[in-house]
């Protein structure tokens, strides 16, 4: 089953690694969003269980959190930093569009 | 004539609306006398040929308006005196009036055109004073700010529908000079122009207008029309012109893979845009395609962050997910078509210099984040987007006006050029842009200097700015003592020409008591700014000139200073070039911004090199303070042993406070050197209050380390006083003194 996962606003120069069950699913030392579309990476992940959990670390800021997320049908989660810092998640069954 | 027609349709139009409130009536019912709008661009201009000598402006006898000219009904019962012309030195000056027409913001803006590329630049807020009359506080400067010292404005039009007779009379007054008083002929009921041109790739399609009740889901009260592009942002307040060279991009110069990337946009921008050329201009290409290589995720995108002229070139992809209806919708084809208009405004939008709705705040790291907007994450503008607000797209089109925001209007009409205008200021810079809570008559101004003749920066030297911050009103004022040194009551803007701004941000915040002081009128505070390297790296450091601005946030008003720009000269030669790449590094920074460090050594060693080699230059000084400051005084360093640099407590680490002990001979030369030796190219680069603070540091090491001040009694309150009011004269003879006694003694051991 599909896990798309999203990284979106508020991303600058950080250093993140996603993982799902444990497995590195991406890693990536120098990303950033860039603002006219909101935008800064995703990945495909291909998911033979129900829930998983996904964890994201972004090493820069000292932040990692973990969560949960049923995948019994295509599931998107995006991943957003606040100005403030903190990551708000986003879990939607319906693709993310950028303009 | 063409400008008299559209006067005529806005009037109609605005009438329709008036009479759109409830039931609709069977005819149309007009308001009676017809309004005139006078919103619009206002201007004078002249030619100038400048005076041999000029020593400043010329004297203008200011002409009575006894008698007005023909056609002009001035609405003011106000005495004003108008100038015909505009003053020695002033090339052109213009007015942006937004009372009335579409969505009006009650602002007016105006840009004065000087001789040298002299620019000014403000905005005011109004409100009705009468029937053709506003009056308001100028909330915004920019530009050559110091010779505008204006704080309020007052207008008055001329009714009349003649639009070659409209004039606008604009009465500046406050900031403590002479009122000002202008007569503008209005130009255009535009406050702007703008060129869009639309291409296509091969087989794409450019949806340019649409039918406002194509779809059914949308606000009752929407006007049933045929919308374009071109009369979006007419109502915006732009006057856009197509190119008229549309074009078919063939598909080949997209790959064989038929996506696009930024890349080869930009190529093709480069190739098919008839307007295409490396400079700022009022000009927009916009370019319909099939899909850009991201995929269908991307409906899309301002593609032109590449190049020094950013924001030229936007595109939209109509096989994307904007082509993918909701299920069920009623009119999935109308749904389609208000997509792609939609995001065709959208991206445009982009070119325009806007961030979307929700990226209004942000942390200073991602651009300039001057003095920023409140997000708008449930705006119903184009810059939003329509499925993010809370009830998704439907909620977002049942209530959507094919309008940009307020805020975004105001940017657009009235924000100075550079900021707005396409390949001017890089994407993203400058567009958060609000006002500042400036007081309209402020009791402080606050001014930043540099104590030199020309503010021109040796390649290297470290730029200290000097802040006067002066009591302008007439009342006595308590300011907290240390107000100036605290500077997280502080916002400061470094922009490089041609770079997006940057916030300095100091590396360290200090705590004061809380003292205050009085201040009394003509009365002023000073203090210094260490600006070059602050925690976002070297501000200031490449070549070039730089323009500096700080807002001081006081508890009830915001008092932004004048913007100072400096020059930093290019590198004397390859050694100078060479040590840079030492010398702006993170430890020297910090070395520089905490007088001295006996830790890091990397760091101390660029400057014991940069004294060596660059003796005669002005960043030795620099260097000799901050190598003289830890040898002067017993200095305690935490000793961590072979544990140093790694995360772990001193306690962990089992460290130590071990006592670097004074090595006051070293101090002395370099101090001597420092601040004796070139006492005026000392004061100079440091500053004078910086220059007098180092003066008092040294006297004091030496007066620790065993000098002697033969001081009588009756002197020495004399001499605090002399100190106290910044006698340089009187401190250097003091330290020759100590140095003296010095002497005397025996060699002073380390």
């Amino acid at each position: 089953m599909l896990l798309h996962i999203a990284l979106q606003e508020g991303f600058h120069h950080d250093d993140v690694r996603l993982s799902v069950d444990a497995w590195e699913a991406l890693a990536n030392g120098d990303l950033t969003t860039r603002r006219q579309t909101g935008y800064a990476g995703s990945v495909n992940v291909d998911v033979t269980r129900s829930p998983v959990v996904v964890e994201v670390a972004l090493s820069k800021r000292k932040v990692t959190q973990s969560k949960s997320i049923p995948v019994d049908r295509p599931t998107y989660v995006g991943l957003s930093l606040t100005a403030e810092g903190g990551l708000v998640w986003k879990i939607s069954h319906e693709p993310f569009g950028y303009l | 004539m063409k400008e008299q027609e559209h006067i005529d349709q806005e009037y109609l139009v605005e009438a329709a609306e008036g009479a759109r409130s409830g039931v609709e009536p069977l005819i149309p019912i007009l308001p009676w006398p017809p309004r005139v709008r006078v919103s619009g661009l206002y201007v004078a201009s002249r030619i100038v040929t400048p005076p041999i000598a000029a020593p400043g402006p010329l004297p203008i006898q200011p002409i009575p308006l006894s008698q007005p000219p023909p056609g002009i009904v001035p609405t003011s019962a106000a005495p004003w005196h108008i100038e015909e012309i505009l003053p020695w030195g002033l090339l052109r000056e213009e007015l942006r009036l937004d009372v009335d027409g579409r969505y009006p913001q009650m602002m007016v803006s105006g840009t004065l055109y000087g001789v040298l590329a002299k620019r000014v630049h403000w905005i005011a807020r109004l409100t009705a004073a009468g029937p053709n009359a506003w009056t308001g506080s100028i909330w915004f400067k920019d530009g050559d700010v110091a010779g505008f010292p204006y704080t309020a404005v007052d207008i008055t039009t001329t009714a009349t529908l003649l639009s070659s007779q409209r004039k606008a009379v604009v009465r500046l007054s406050g900031g403590g000079t002479s009122v000002r008083t202008r007569t503008l002929a209005f130009k255009s009921p535009y406050f702007r122009q703008v060129e869009f041109e639309f291409d296509c790739a091969t087989g794409v399609t450019a949806t340019t207008h649409i039918g406002t009740h194509d779809h059914p889901n949308r606000p009752a009260t929407l006007p049933n029309e045929t919308l374009t592009i071109e009369e979006v942002y007419r109502r915006v307040g732009f006057e856009v012109r197509k190119s008229g060279s549309d074009s078919i991009v063939p598909i080949a110069d997209a790959g064989t893979n038929a996506r696009w990337s930024d890349n080869e946009m930009h190529d093709a921008m480069q190739v098919y845009w008839s307007r295409f050329a490396g400079k700022a201009q009022w000009s927009l290409w916009v370019f319909f395609a099939k899909l850009h290589e991201q995929g269908t995720s991307l409906g899309g995108i301002m593609f032109d962050d590449i190049g020094p002229n950013h924001r030229q070139g936007t595109a939209i992809f109509n096989d994307s997910f904007i082509s993918t209806p909701p299920a069920g919708d009623a009119q999935p084809a109308a749904w389609v078509e208000r997509m792609r208009f939609w995001t065709a405004c959208h991206e445009m939008g982009h070119s325009f210099n806007l961030a979307h709705s929700w990226q209004k705040q942000h942390p200073p790291d991602w651009g300039t984040p001057w003095i920023p907007l409140a997000n708008e994450p449930e705006a119903r503008s184009f810059m939003n987007y329509p499925y993010n607000v809370s009830g998704g797209q439907t909620a977002f089109f049942s209530d959507f006006a094919y309008r940009f925001s307020d805020n975004e209007l105001v940017f657009m009409r009235h924000a100075p050029e550079r900021f707005v205008q396409m390949g001017n200021a890089d994407w993203f810079d400058h567009h958060g842009f609000e006002q500042a809570s400036a007081s309209p008559e402020p009791s402080l101004t606050l001014n930043l200097r540099v104590d030199r003749p020309q503010a021109t920066y040796q390649f290297l030297e470290p730029v200290v700015l000097e802040l006067k911050l002066t009591n302008i009103g007439r009342r006595p004022l308590v300011l907290e003592r240390e107000l100036l040194s605290m500077t997280d009551h502080m916002t400061v803007i470094v922009k490089k020409r041609d770079k997006p701004a940057r916030q300095y941000l100091p590396f360290a915040r200090y705590c004061h008591d809380q003292q205050a002081q009085v201040v009394m009128p003509g009365e002023c505070v000073t203090d210094s700014l260490f600006i070059s390297v602050g925690r976002n790296g070297w501000d200031i450091a490449e070549p070039g000139y730089y323009t500096i601005q700080i807002a001081l946030h006081m508890e009830t008003e915001d008092i932004v200073s004048d913007a100072l720009t400096i020059r930093v000269a290019p590198p004397r030669g390859y050694d100078e070039e060479f040590i840079a790449q030492d010398f702006f590094s993170d430890d020297v920074g910090r070395i520089l911004n905490f007088d001295g460090s006996v830790i890091l050594r990397r760091g101390n060693d660029t400057l014991r090199e940069v004294n060596d080699r660059f003796s005669d230059r002005a960043v030795a000084t620099h260097a000799r303070i901050a190598l003289a400051a830890p040898l002067a005084k017993d200095y305690k360093v935490l000793d961590m042993g072979d544990r140093m640099g790694e995360m772990a407590s001193a306690k962990e680490a089992g460290g130590r406070l071990r006592r670097s002990a004074p090595r006051i001979e070293e101090a002395r030369q370099l101090y001597t050197s420092a601040l004796l030796e070139k006492k005026e190219q000392a004061i100079a680069t440091l500053g004078r209050t910086d220059y007098e603070y180092y003066l008092g540091r040294f006297r004091a090491a030496l007066v620790e380390h065993g000098a002697v001040l033969k001081k009588e009694p009756r002197d020495i309150k004399r001499d605090a006083k002399r100190e106290k009011s910044g006698d340089i004269e009187h401190t250097m003879r003091v330290i020759k003194e100590a140095l003296s006694s010095l002497k005397d003694q025996e060699p002073v051991s380390s």
